[in-house]
């Protein structure tokens, strides 16, 4: 799923930047959706004073801890939300961007893979992208709370250091907390 | 491959071979067993407390962290903020003064009713008569009553199912004939961090010369911190004649607790000004704030945009809301809008946000009504005892708050 960067149109409006994941791969993004990755507009504006920033897209940002299929996600995502730099709708356009971008999110979620939400979340940690991180530790928290103890660990991937006893003497304690469970 | 049931939400996740290789094929260089305490907790804060509770099993780890009391008011921040259509406490007569509560989940959350049924639990064997007081502070529900012959409160944790009882006896300075009110507040202390009740025990005296009656109210404020009462001496209040007129009107906002009652200042005086008495949590100290005059005939003391309120109703079938925009300031008293035009209600109870009202009417059915769409709805009867009377509700959020020492119980 590459997007390797091909010749900047000289015409376009909004300036692009490049990033590269661990895995190689380019991707092209406005600047206006690149910025709200945190980490990535901190790395711009520590280069600006290189002069670099002048001559367009050229930068190569490094992400070495992102993997291209996750960050073509988070772009996704980013591309969705209310741009910054964006003229104000009126109440009406707000609101049919407001369903559309609620459709998007129901769409994106339901082709997810609910091991891929913890990739996301890493990844939207470590690019400082608050929306995104917003959005998928809801999603992920809308995942498991119905969930077993058992289905947890395994999605974790957290190994039990309770005894039997202990665990025995709590689930007897708090019986009805573990009641109505999704079934794994 | 092992595929899961469908669960509610409109996504199948499925669980097995196919995702675990998807993950491992996908996954980034992020070589994290698990994920980092920080990144984990922005995630459990979201949950509800039956989860919390459940995934405390999950590991020792998890078990501390819900613990926690820094995680405990992190979740309860999260979900006072964030919860856009909250739960409701009501509070209502199912027979005469038999009280019942019940746990009201917003229409738009699915309208659920959850019983709080104290009766049929240990709690039911403890408190054999609930007599007052019905507040709800971050999660806590406080209600006053007589447990084994003695009086006493209870602070419960519906979320959690656990509780705390707290003793009182009855102070011996009055002489019984002459009690004629028992008025309580619940709140918290964000200085202490600690959890108070107050207990206003009244006294009539009649002046034998111009037969005004006179009010002696005593103050006494328990510190759950310290396991003990204090009696709260030398007020202003003391000096003045006030008569707390509180049923189901009061309200605790921004760390206090406002009664609604009469003032007589003077000897002579034939107008009782209508007042607000508040008391700071935090720093213990009373306030008299003056009520315009034409709140007129009831009022019910709410809170909107951050502001103490009052909605006044009772003359047709609108509803004022008034907003004192600057605290403390009576002046400032402002009309901030006209809820109506409302047929076949009783009365307000609670406004909840900004949007919405929470009203009875005349068939003690509560009614949510939209204040900008004007759209009404019915609260579902299903779930309900059959008879019930609301007389009050709270704006609830469920919290871990859990209390330990004393006479610990279970529901």
């Amino acid at each position: 799923m590459s997007n390797t960067s091909e010749n900047p149109k000289p015409s376009s409006s909004s300036a692009k930047m490049t990033l590269k994941t661990s895995d190689n791969e380019l991707f092209e993004v406005e600047e206006a959706v690149a910025m709200k990755f945190c980490t990535v507009k901190q790395y711009f504006e520590d280069e600006k004073d290189s002069d670099v920033a002048a001559r367009g897209s050229t930068t190569v940002i490094p992400l070495p801890n992102v993997h291209s299929a996750v960050l073509a996600t988070l772009i996704s995502y980013g591309k969705k939300l209310p741009q910054s730099n964006a003229v104000a709708d009126n109440h009406e356009e707000e609101e049919t961007k407001k369903k559309e971008r609620k459709k998007y999110e129901q769409g994106l979620l339901k082709n997810l893979m609910p091991g891929e939400l913890l990739d996301l979340i890493s990844a939207a940690n470590y690019l400082d992208f608050k929306e995104g991180l917003e959005f998928f530790n809801q999603a992920l928290a809308d995942h498991i709370q119905n969930k077993s103890v058992e289905y947890v660990r395994k999605f974790f991937g957290i190994k039990n250091d309770y005894e039997p006893h202990e665990e025995e003497k709590y689930r007897e304690e708090y019986a009805w907390a573990f009641e109505g469970v999704d079934e794994d | 491959m092992s595929q899961s049931k469908m669960s509610n939400t409109s996504s199948k996740w499925r669980w097995g071979r196919r995702w675990r290789s998807c993950r491992l094929r996908l996954s980034s260089n992020n070589n994290l067993p698990s994920l980092p305490e920080e990144l984990l907790e922005e995630i459990l804060v979201r949950l509800p407390v039956k989860s919390l509770l459940r995934f405390r099993c999950v590991q020792k780890s998890w078990s501390t962290l819900v613990q926690n009391p820094t995680f405990i008011a992190k979740h309860l921040r999260h979900h006072q903020t964030k919860t856009k259509n909250p739960s409701i406490l009501v509070e209502g007569l199912d027979k005469i003064e038999d009280l019942q509560y019940l746990l009201q989940s917003h229409p738009d959350e699915g309208g659920g009713v959850r019983v709080l049924d104290f009766k049929g639990d240990s709690m039911g064997r403890l408190l054999t008569v609930y007599t007052k007081m019905f507040a709800c502070i971050n999660g806590i529900i406080c209600i006053a009553g007589i447990l084994r012959g003695h009086y006493g409160f209870i602070l419960w944790n519906p979320a959690i199912r656990k509780g705390k009882i707290i003793p009182y006896t009855q102070s011996p300075n009055c002489p019984p004939d002459a009690l004629s009110g028992l008025y309580f507040a619940f709140g918290f202390d964000q200085n202490s961090n600690d959890y108070k009740v107050v207990r206003v025990v009244e006294h009539k005296k009649k002046s034998a010369e111009n037969s005004i009656t006179r009010y002696c109210n005593a103050f006494y404020v328990y510190s759950l911190r310290a396991e003990c009462w204090t009696q709260i001496f030398g007020t202003p209040i003391h000096h003045n004649n006030i008569k707390l007129h509180s049923c189901c009107n009061e309200i605790y906002f921004n760390g206090v607790h406002h009664w609604i009652g009469f003032l007589n200042s003077e000897p002579g005086d034939s107008y009782d000004h209508h007042i607000i008495l508040s008391f700071d949590m935090s720093h213990e100290v009373f306030q008299i704030i003056r009520f315009p005059d034409m709140f007129f005939p009831n009022k019910t003391l709410a809170v909107f945009n951050d502001c103490l309120a009052c909605i006044v109703y009772g003359i047709n079938e609108y509803i004022d809301i008034w907003v004192m925009r600057e605290y403390g300031v009576e002046d400032s008293w402002t009309k901030q809008l006209v809820v109506g035009h409302l047929l076949g209600i009783q009365r307000p109870l609670q406004l909840l946000g900004n949007e919405e009202i929470l009203l009875v009417d005349e068939n003690q059915t509560l009614v949510l009504y939209n204040i900008g769409s004007q759209e009404i709805k019915i609260l579902q009867r299903t779930g309900y005892p059959k008879i019930f009377m609301p007389r009050r509700a709270i704006v609830y959020v469920e919290s871990l708050v859990s209390f330990t020492g004393g006479i610990v119980f279970e529901s």
